[in-house]
């Protein structure tokens, strides 16, 4: 490709270069301009990546009454660099092709000997939309989108605030994924920037099309159920969180943006509990915790004291169980396995299946659940409701990822109970204590502010204490604990 | 390092595997649920007879709404045997499934049985890691085979229906306490004090007795179980019976809380007054060497039952209250000599006197030659609705 530059003008050869390195796409447009001066300019871009108005209004027009002025070389802002083309050719070519591939405007100018790349990105993206996994009744409807310029709007407009920062990182070899990280400066700690810069600069991967690359990448722990990251996709919710001093991370191409650090707790909250008043809040609270205990537990004590405590149940129950297994031929292990696996499989196909089609998944999978199966004396009534309770409860906890945590730890529990009844639980449950116990997210004990016991922060995690009760300066115990590891902290 | 660690914990869960746990696994309907057990030995013979009522669970309404309402709702199982070990494992000549005792609402034992004494019953069921003391324990004044074979409305099962009756008795009527379970029978035994148990007995039968027909009669009164006095029991043997008005004075002096109503003598007729005991207090006092036991009840009373008069002033309140303590406190009395003159000691002075007089020479002697004092408080403090009784002639006097 260099052997073109001897016998052409280079503005030409490098322009033909670039089309060659991005494979000549349909969507690339190299353009020649020529200027009031007579200068030829070549001007390149993806059609499909850039604002074409603000190219004909803004670069074209400037061009052309030569109004773009000269700036240092290999300077400027993000918004416009400049090369020297006497800079090594390869250099200049890859970086331009970079910035072409990346949606900006690649402007070679002969006469001047530059190479400059103007921003002039506007990707096609869906507008802002309520978030899907987090709706609320009371409060904001939007979400993040995949645009993180949009998203970094929505959330400057919750922080009018000239100490909130973002910080651009170019993540993935190949993706070149931008990402940002942003904080309050004065409340954010400097030790969990330092660690989240730390860790993402660390990545080694070729690509980031989600913010969950991200997530496996910097998360304390692999082999844990539990997420040590909140995501989100709701901006008042991580503006929220931002002015609790806590860090996020957006990630370019998806609407769920990283939160750090997360403990156990803060699954607990939504934001909604925010909006509501706060009696209202704390039941709601308190409901989210009861169906974190029935999710995980309750096909677990089903089994076990149908199989091996039936002392333990009351008689009058014992006795109505006692009928629904008569002529039930799986043994109630099983048969609580099976539900349980149908149930995933059935919410599973309603995730993917077009809305139309999910109506009558269903519809079909409550009638073969709930009473053919019943009634064909393969499955306990009994079975049904409490896989349909589990499923229910499943779904009130605020944090998708959450909820995924306790399937898995469902199915242990079950097996567990299948293997060794209530003595397998409370062995599950004091492993499952010593694995919360022993978890961290960015250096926070992910049991803060239970284990270490921060009781003044009590009042906001077991309950939602009202607002004119709260100090607000006063930061939350995670953000606190990692305040007083910093010098001076 | 993982893998270190996943060893530990498969070596862990196996050990686990080794523990008493998923070897006792048993389905739901692979158990039979014992819901009552009935215990008798031949005085001739001496050969036990136990029966275990099962419950049918089919018999109610199912998961898969099978029509349960003409199978009977409990199963009578009968075995004998030289042993009560012997008799036990004969029940699975008769049982598909196994037995689960776990969930008994109540034992009986017969009269016969009971007067011949009751240890190797209590201590057979004792024995049983699966057994529970927490149940009623009753005698049985018919044939317990009988009893064993009738059934009782509303309730699921003969024993709930007994548990729930004796509940209700201790708390509207005063018959009984709410301590009549194995436990306190034993405890009671073993402390060589006394106690009143249940007797329960059959009522008439008539027409067919298949639980369908049970339950179709209007008639609840027949062919079901009654409660019938109470069985005084020392040392694990039945040495007689209350009436159920000694049943009500016995719990007054032995500091149970319920109500009960009492026809009491008041000016030149009688009231029908209702009261509710608050509990009684024993003490003891000692006069010239003599140990004198004082017992001090406090009773509630209300006018709600007494048709025959309405205290206007608080005079009348006062006299209705003396009229009351005094012949409740002589009918205790009268109660007490009763039970003392039969060598009962029902109002646990013996148990007193090991407690506050623990060095005491002659301990018996002492406890027979107490004397005993009873002073009865009522207060007045329910009227019923009306402020004064309607005139007329019309009604009974």
């Amino acid at each position: 490709m260099e052997s073109n530059t001897h016998d052409r003008p280079i503005g030409a050869a490098l322009a033909e270069d670039i089309q060659a390195m991005l494979g000549s796409p349909p969507d690339l447009i190299c353009r020649s301009l020529t200027t009031e001066e007579n200068r030829s300019i070549q001007l390149i871009y993806l059609d499909s990546l850039v604002n074409r108005q603000a190219v004909d209004e803004f670069i074209v027009e400037s061009v052309r009454r030569n109004a773009f002025a000269e700036g240092p070389a290999a300077s400027g802002s993000r918004y416009a660099r400049e090369l020297a083309l006497a800079e090594p050719y390869a250099t200049v070519r890859d970086e331009a092709a970079r910035a072409a591939a990346s949606g900006q405007c690649v402007l070679i100018d002969d006469g001047r000997k530059r190479v400059c790349m103007i921003d002039a990105y506007d990707a096609p993206g869906r507008a802002i939309e309520e978030p899907m996994s987090e709706p609320t009744i009371r409060g904001s409807h939007e979400g993040f989108t995949e645009n993180i310029r949009v998203n970094i709007g929505l959330i400057r407009k919750r922080i009018l605030n000239p100490a909130l920062r973002f910080e651009e990182m170019r993540i993935g070899s190949r993706s070149g994924t931008n990402v940002m990280i942003a904080w309050m400066d004065g409340l954010a700690p400097e030790a969990l920037l330092q660690e989240i810069r730390r860790r993402l600069s660390a990545i080694r991967t070729d690509s980031v099309l989600e913010s969950s690359y991200l997530e496996e990448f910097i998360q304390d722990r692999i082999l844990s159920p539990f997420p040590t990251i909140l995501n989100t996709e709701r901006p008042d919710k991580t503006a929220a969180l931002l002015l609790e001093g806590k860090v996020a991370i957006l990630t370019d191409g998806t609407p769920y943006v990283l939160i750090a650090p997360l403990t156990f707790f803060d699954l607990f909250c939504s934001s909604e509990d925010y909006f509501q008043r706060a009696d209202i809040a704390t039941f709601i609270r308190w409901l989210r915790f009861i169906s974190f205990f029935v999710a995980v537990f309750a096909p677990s004590l089903f089994v076990a004291a149908t199989t091996f405590h039936q002392e333990l149940i009351p008689t009058e129950l014992l006795i109505s169980l006692s009928a629904q297994r008569e002529g039930v031929p799986l043994p109630a292990f099983l048969e609580v396995m099976l539900m349980e696996i149908v149930f995933e499989i059935i919410r599973e196909a309603g995730l993917r299946m077009p809305r139309a089609v999910g109506q009558a998944l269903s519809i079909v999978g409550a009638i073969v659940l709930g009473q053919a199966a019943v009634e064909a004396g393969l499955i306990s009534a009994a079975v049904v409701i409490v896989v349909a309770v589990t499923g229910i409860t499943n779904f009130v906890v605020p944090v998708y990822s959450f909820g995924m945590s306790q399937r898995l730890l469902r199915f242990t529990f079950i097996l567990l109970a299948g293997l060794l009844g209530l003595f397998g639980i409370l062995c599950g449950t004091l492993m499952l204590i010593a694995h919360l116990v022993s978890l961290k997210s960015f250096g926070v004990p992910y049991m803060t502010p239970m284990a270490p016991a921060e009781a003044a922060d009590w009042p906001d995690v077991l309950a939602r204490a009202p607002r004119p009760w709260n100090d607000p300066n006063r930061l939350p115990a995670s953000v606190r604990f990692l305040k007083r590891k910093q010098p001076g902290g | 390092m993982i893998w270190r660690k996943a060893a530990a914990a498969a070596a862990i869960a196996l050990c686990a595997a080794l523990l008493a746990s998923c070897w006792d696994k048993i389905e739901l309907n692979e158990l039979m649920l014992v819901s009552m057990v009935g215990l008798d030995r031949d005085p001739e013979s001496g050969d036990y007879t136990i029966w275990m009522q099962i419950v049918n669970p089919d018999a109610g309404a199912s998961a898969r709404g099978t029509p349960g309402g003409e199978q009977s709702p409990v199963y009578t199982y009968e075995a004998s045997g030289k042993t009560l070990a012997e008799a036990h494992i004969k029940f699975y000549n008769l049982m598909p499934r196994k037995m689960f005792i776990h969930h008994a609402k109540a034992v009986l034992i017969s009269e016969r049985a009971a007067r011949k004494g009751m240890k190797d019953f209590i201590n057979f069921s004792e024995l049983q890691p699966d057994a529970r003391t927490s149940i009623p324990l009753l005698i049985a004044d018919d044939p317990i085979g009988d009893i064993m074979r009738t059934f009782t409305p509303l309730e699921r099962t003969p024993s709930e229906s007994l548990a729930s009756r004796l509940g209700l008795l201790a708390d509207y009527a005063l018959k009984f306490s709410r301590h009549v379970d194995l436990k306190d029978a034993i405890e009671r035994s073993e402390r060589k004090d006394w106690i009143v148990l249940p007797l329960v007995a059959a009522t008439p039968k008539t027409g067919n007795l298949n639980s369908w027909e049970a339950n179709a009669s209007i008639d609840a009164s027949r062919n079901q179980l009654w409660i019938n006095g109470g069985a005084v029991i020392r040392n694990y043997r039945m040495v007689g019976r209350l009436n159920e008005d000694d049943l009500v004075l016995y719990h007054l002096l032995t500091g149970e809380k319920g109500r009960f109503v009492r026809r009491v003598p008041f000016r030149n007729g009688h009231v029908t007054a209702s009261l509710e005991s608050r509990g009684a207090k024993r003490r003891l006092e000692w006069q010239n060497g003599r140990p004198v036991v004082r017992f001090k009840l406090r009773l509630n009373l209300s006018t709600i039952a007494m048709k025959e008069y309405h205290p206007q002033t608080l005079e009348e309140i006062r006299e209705l209250e003396s009229a009351v303590s005094r012949a409740l406190a002589g009918e205790l009395k009268a109660f007490a000599d009763k039970t003392r003159a039969k060598g009962w000691d029902l109002l646990r002075i013996r148990a007193l006197l090991r407690t506050k007089a623990p060095h005491l020479a002659h301990p018996e002697q002492a406890a027979d030659d107490a004397k005993v004092l009873i002073e009865v408080e009522t207060r007045l403090t329910g009227m019923g609705n009306l402020s004064r009784l309607y005139g007329g002639m019309g009604g009974m006097p």
